[in-house]
Formats: structure tokens, sequence, C-alpha cells
């Protein structure tokens, strides 16, 4: 008897480890249970902060170590925050034109009614709202940039056919004043021909180009920020220590079949709680650490980010894109294994493209998320830095020389991801084509 | 009996494979310094005081001043806390207490008498000067002017600004990458209880 429940155990151990490739898929009761758990259970979120953290000596792992989910000191003793914030709109923008002071009608309510939504979808609502509107920080450059409309759009920074401009808000900050601020929108919101597409990345967004003009315009000092000439549109460096390693904006589709988050997967996602404390903590950090989103808002911020639908992929029936399929599924679908064809990280020796991010002191882990494919034909320029302008440069093995000359970041070889790179060139045209049904 | 117990240990026993499995590196629960503290007063109000947040801001950036900083390079809400960045660009320095009053005894005034810079090994680097307390207001959702005082069975979410770090003669090296302690002195009525923060880095450039 004990040898057969030792056996039943044994392989239920092994079943239970095997990666579920349709963990992101879990049932929306499950999504909704482990919600109420981590906006109840104060010692779940510590437990399961611990656990998302990839590389727990990273800076980023270790600020939150030390300071979330610990009851009697850090960040659980901030006040929590439910802004009154609107969107900015064509007519805002033209009050902070003309310099008339930026006011919120009093009707207006913060941005959350205090209640529970009791469904993934009404969550998911809530979200959008939080993704669109809540504050990550009043923001003066984008406040500037309404101000110079010329140099605003050629950084990216548009209204869309309804004339608001995403990722934009007015609100009430906590010293008072109205302020003009920015939200997750504003980078992770394409406009095109005046659309938005919510969840998409904003390629054309060049925060760095607006920065100079901004500091330059009101007599800043420019030397500690002339690197971000370097960066250009949809690339940032957002991370917290001396590197440079800019970053290109990610679409934000798949995220629930993703099991690590950011590109040097510093999360593992085990479930939403990872996403849930990642959301609550980058709202609580890029507003100065001086409040906390109310839980539930990140929460439903994650529920929305779940929700998130890419536009519908092109149809491609032909011959070559079922060719180009079967050669994904026996060269590629090794590593891009998930729903999203993203997958687990890669130690970047192995991966080697640019070392900075993976092996940086601020969010590090050695490794690359193998990143979803999920509408790539979109995505260009790829890499994590954005340094391949297209999928046939990204499979060319031209790429790899130091004569190339069509680096989205310069002429020179662009290092890494050399997969793919030796098929014959029939077979990368095909796998193209198959890419670009993604 | 057996089969239940043997179920519950080989669940234990999934749970435990499963979630240590891709860990390489322990985890160990976070270090405590002193980042909470009781005392008394000498009003008899036992008030119990804990850091909830810091920032290392800009170096030159000054809450304290209306003048353009200078050596700033980022972004600072021209009117944040009132402070000194008017129509420029640099972020201040603060810190978040929370003071948790007990119903016995009588109002205390409560104050930051010293704010200490330490480096990653507890040297001191400079002493920064806290000022413009606020305390949260739930009515409002704004941090407002505080005159320091705490009432019995009271809790303020307080918020001082710091003068700015001058990093670049603390270190004589790059500052983003250096880790930074605050030692705060609170005065409680005349009681001095000295708190510690946790590791801090410098606020990146771009906050996401």
């Amino acid at each position: 008897m004990r040898v057969l429940a030792v056996a039943l155990f044994a392989a239920g151990l092994l079943g239970g480890c095997k990666r579920d490739p349709s963990s992101g898929n879990a049932k929306d009761s499950d999504l909704l249970a482990e919600g109420v758990r981590y906006l109840d259970d104060a010692a779940f979120r510590r437990e399961q902060v611990l656990a998302s953290l990839t590389n727990p000596n990273n800076i980023y792992s270790k600020q939150r170590i030390s300071n979330y989910a610990l009851g009697t000191r850090g960040w659980d003793l901030l006040p929590e925050w439910n802004p009154k914030s609107i969107p900015v709109t064509k007519g805002i923008a033209e009050d902070v034109k003309s310099g008339r002071a930026l006011k919120l009608d009093a009707a207006t309510l913060p941005l959350w009614d205090g209640s529970r939504p009791t469904s993934v979808s009404a969550w998911a609502a809530l979200g959008r709202e939080v993704f669109a509107r809540y504050p990550l920080r009043a923001e003066p450059i984008v406040e500037w940039g309404l101000k110079h409309t010329e140099v605003a759009a050629r950084a990216g920074l548009l209204a869309d056919s309804a004339g608001t401009f995403p990722g934009v808000v007015a609100f009430v900050d906590v010293d008072g004043t109205t302020r003009v601020g920015i939200t997750c929108a504003l980078c992770h919101t394409n406009v095109v021909d005046g659309v938005s597409i919510v969840g998409e990345a904003r390629r054309s967004f060049d925060y760095g180009a607006l920065r100079l003009a901004y500091t330059s315009d009101v007599g800043g000092r420019m030397d500690g920020i002339q690197r971000m000439h370097a960066w250009g549109p949809g690339r940032a460096d957002v991370t917290e220590d001396d590197d440079e390693d800019p970053v290109a904006i990610p679409d934000l589709w798949g995220l629930r079949e993703q099991t690590f988050l950011t590109q040097a997967a510093t999360i593992r996602q085990r479930g939403p709680t990872a996403l849930a404390i990642r959301q609550e903590t980058q709202l609580l950090t890029s507003n100065h650490q001086r409040l906390r989103p109310p839980r539930a808002l990140a929460f439903a911020l994650t529920m929305a980010l779940y929700a998130f639908s890419p536009p519908p992929p092109l149809a491609d029936k032909s011959m070559m894109a079922k060719h180009g399929k079967s050669i994904f599924e026996s060269q590629c679908a090794r590593c891009h294994t998930n729903g999203a064809w993203g997958g687990d990280p890669i130690p970047v020796n192995d991966v080697d493209t640019d070392h900075a991010l993976a092996n940086g002191t601020a969010r590090g882990t050695g490794t690359y998320r193998t990143p979803a494919l999920i509408r790539v034909a979109r995505a260009a320029p790829y890499f994590h830095d954005g340094s391949v302008s297209t999928l046939e440069d990204l499979l060319s093995p031209e790429r790899l020389l130091p004569s190339f000359a069509r680096g989205a970041l310069g002429p020179g070889a662009v290092r890494g991801h050399r997969y793919g790179t030796e098929l014959a060139a029939s077979d990368r045209t095909a796998l193209v084509a198959y890419l670009k049904t993604l | 009996m057996l089969k239940t117990s043997s179920l519950l240990f080989g669940l234990a026993l999934l749970a435990f494979a499963c979630s240590s499995g891709e860990t390489s590196t322990e985890i160990a629960d976070a270090a405590a310094p002193t980042q909470d503290a009781d005392a008394t007063s000498s009003t008899a109000l036992h008030v119990s005081v804990a850091i909830a947040s810091a920032i290392l801001g800009d170096e030159g950036c000054s809450g304290a001043t209306e003048s353009k900083p200078s050596g700033v390079a980022a972004d600072c809400a021209p009117t944040l806390d009132g402070g000194g960045c008017t129509g420029f660009a640099c972020r201040p320095s603060n810190v978040q207490l929370q003071f948790t009053a007990d119903a016995i005894g009588s109002t205390a005034h409560v104050s930051v008498s010293e704010v200490l810079l330490l480096d990653s090994s507890g040297a001191t680097l400079e002493t920064l000067s806290a000022s413009s307390p606020t305390k949260w207001d739930t009515a409002t959702s704004t941090y407002m002017t505080w005159d320091q005082t705490l009432a019995p069975s009271s809790e303020v979410k307080a918020s001082y600004l710091l003068s700015a770090p001058t990093y670049s003669t603390s270190s004589g090296k790059s500052s983003f990458s250096e880790t930074y302690r605050l030692r705060i002195t609170v005065v409680i009525d005349g009681t001095s209880v000295v708190l510690e923060s946790a590791d801090l880095n410098r606020e990146p450039t771009v906050v996401t």
C-alpha cells in the first residue's frame, strides 16, 4: 500500500512540475480566487513577491524584498491614493498652451468608487480605466510638450481622432495642485491613423527627444542626459543603474501566457498576483514612493492586461506560409513554446544579444526571456533593444557580419539570436511569411 | 488513513518541489534595520514610528530654496511640495514616516532632528535636513501642512522633504549604482528614537 502511495505521489510530482502549456488559460474562477488572496492576505502577498523575483540580488528585487508586504514597516504604511484624473483632450491641451490654470470640474469623482467587481470582465473594465487614467506621476516634460505641439508631434505625442491624448491626464496631485501626468497608456497605446490601439507599443514615442528639447528650452543641464539622443523612438532606459541599456517598448499581448515578465525575465509569473504586484509597485515607485495605489486597482489593471486583444493577424494561406509553419515547428518551437509564441528565459551567453540589460545590476537575471511572437509582424524593430529593423534582417546571416549596414541603431554587426540564420534563403523567406501570420 | 496522510504528504512534497525547483538563490526575509521603533513621550504618550519609504532624489534639488537648483538634470514637478524646483527640472528627496499613538497620555510634539546619509558600509556621508512636514489627509487625498502634533489614538502618515544630497562629493564616483541608507533621528517630546532605512538607491532617471 505504501509503495503504491509513494509511486502515485512520485507520478503526481512529475506531472505537477511539468510546465502546463494551458496555464495561461486559467479559469476565470481561479483568477478571481487568487485575486481575493492577493487583496486580503498579506502573508500571501509576501510569499508571492519573494517567489516572483527571479534574481533576488538585483536592485529591483532588493527594493521589493526590503519594502513590500512587511506590515509594520515599508510600503504597506503608505497612504492609499484613489486619484481624480481625467484624460487630456485637445481642449485641455489648448488651455495648457494658453497658460490657463488647470482645474478639474468640481464634480469629478475619484477613479474608483471603492466597490470590488465580481467578474473578470468587470475587473478588466476597471483596469482599462486604471491603464488610461491612473497617473504614474506628474510629468512636466509632457506638459511642456502640450505647449510645443510641433516638437511633441515629432516625438509621437499625439491626439487620436477622438481628440484625446492617450496616456496623458490632468489630475489632482498629492499636494493638491492640478497637474499634467502620464499613465501606462502613454507608451502602450499606439495611435495609427488617428485610431488608438490599446496595448500596442507606441514605437513612435521618443521620450528622450522630448526630454532633451524640454531641458534645453528651460535651461537645464544637458550633460547628464545627452545619452538620450541615442535612444530614438520607442526606446528608453528605465533601469536603476549606470548601465546604458535602453529597451524597446513592448507590446502587451499575451501577458497571461507568459511565465516571465520584462525582457530580462526579472519577474516569474506563476499567476496573476505576480503581475498585480508588479503593477502595484510600479505605480508606487513611479509616484516617488509617497503613496500606493489601492490593490484592487492593481488587480484590475492585471485583468485588463490579460484581456488586451491585438489587431487581427495577416491572413496568408499560401504554400510558402505553410512551409514556414513547418520550419517554425521544427526550428523555433523549442523556445517559443507558449500560447503567445513566447517562452522561458534563455541564458544571455546562449542567445548572445547585447548583454547589458541581462547582466545589469538593476534588473538583470543573466537571461533574456524568449519574447512572444504574437503579431510580430507589427512589432519591428526587434530584439529587446530594438536593434534589428526587419524580420528578414533578423534571420539573415548578413546581420552577424561587421559589414551589415541595415541595423536599426546604426551600421555594423548585430549580434545574437543566430537561430534561423543558418537556414537556406528560401526557408527563411517561408519562415518570415509564417511569422507574419502570428 | 494512510491514503489521506500520504495524499497530504504528496501534495506538500509536490508544492515544495515545484516552488523550489526554479529558484537557485535562497531569498532571505528582509533584513530588519531599525525601520520601526517605539518611544514614550514626556506626556506619557506611547508612540510607534516607522519608515514607510524614502526617495533619494536629484543632486542640487532642494525643496528649501526657490532659486534654480544647480547641477540638475531630471524631471521634477515644478511645484512639488511647494519646493524649489519651480519651473525647472529636478526631483527632491523625501522620507515618509508613520506615527501611531496609543490611547493613554496626552498630545505630543514630534520632529525629525537629524537625517544622516550613510554609505553601504554604514559610514556617514553627509547630514541632510528634513523640512516641510506634511500629513496625509484621507478626505482630500492630499498631503497637508502639519504642525507635528500627535494626539492620543491617532495615526499620522507624514512626509518630509529632505535637502539635496551631494552625491558627487559623497563618494567621488557615479552614484546610481551605489547603495545608501538613511539614519533618521525622531524626537517625540524630548525622547529620541533612531530609525534606519533599508538599502536605498538613487531614483532612476526614468522611473517605471
